[in-house]
């Protein structure tokens, strides 16, 4: 989910960009059970936007239900993908990021 | 507590070898972040099936996961052998808490560590329930 709003909405190119996204942590609490053959809407907000790093918190619920079945947090920082040292976030991703950005 | 990324296999009490598969690698190369808990998974059940002796399909009060966390601090690839190593960090009146590292075969320090938190409950009611006692036994052993 994460990859994909990149991929269509942030113009990430997985195969190409120098600079990528790696998961650094990722936390999931579960708070209701879910089972096939239910359906899911996974919500995606940005929590936290750093200088190379962001903090995404995720929410899935039981598709058009309100109540939470479970919710969590995934950490990216973007890194060069030769070194993998920490590079600053794109300007074309950092920009589509603020556009899911919670108001606090 | 230690920083989790210095601990070694030594620290871990209960330590099992899961195998990567070519399929568990994405598009960067290596194994992606959603296959780290399917070894995290691997590790924990094992350890509550034999050591612990929970039967999910016949006990009546069993444990449901609640809260699983990872830190990723250098990555695994297909075709390498993953230590998975599990320490009880806490044992709570109906949950326990398992520590949890990732070693890929070459190296002494974790590729991940990360936490799995499992709550007793009643099968049918999912409501909580104190851990039995032979299990939580067990527990004490491993922390």
């Amino acid at each position: 989910m994460v990859n994909c709003f990149l991929i269509n909405e942030g113009g990430l190119d997985i195969n190409g960009d120098e600079v990528i996204g790696v998961a650094v942590e990722t936390i999931f609490k579960f708070t209701k059970p879910i089972a096939y053959p239910q359906s899911i809407d996974a919500g995606l907000r940005v929590g936290k936007l750093s200088n190379s790093s962001v903090r995404y918190e995720i929410e899935i619920f039981l598709k058009d239900h309100n109540e939470t079945a479970a919710s969590g947090y995934f950490f990216h920082v973007f890194v060069d993908r030769a070194t993998n040292a920490p590079m600053p976030i794109p300007a074309a991703i950092r920009e589509t990021l603020s556009g899911i950005l919670a108001v606090s | 507590m230690p920083d989790p990324s210095t601990q070694n296999r030594d620290n871990f009490p209960y330590l099992i070898s899961v195998p990567t598969r070519l399929s568990d690698n994405d598009m960067l190369g290596h194994v992606n972040n959603v296959i780290y808990y399917r070894y995290i998974e691997a590790v924990v059940v094992r350890f509550q099936m034999e050591e612990a002796g929970v039967d999910w399909l016949k006990d009546k009060i069993s444990p449901q996961a609640v809260e699983t966390r990872c830190r990723f601090h250098h990555p695994l690839s297909f075709p390498e052998m993953v230590d998975a190593g599990l320490r009880v960090e806490r044992i709570g009146n109906s949950s326990v808490t398992f520590e949890i590292a990732l070693f890929g075969e070459k190296e002494k320090t974790p590729a991940a560590t990360g936490h799995f938190v499992h709550v007793f409950v009643e099968a049918e009611t999912l409501k909580p329930k104190k851990i039995p006692e032979p299990m939580r036994a067990v527990f004490e052993k491993f922390q």
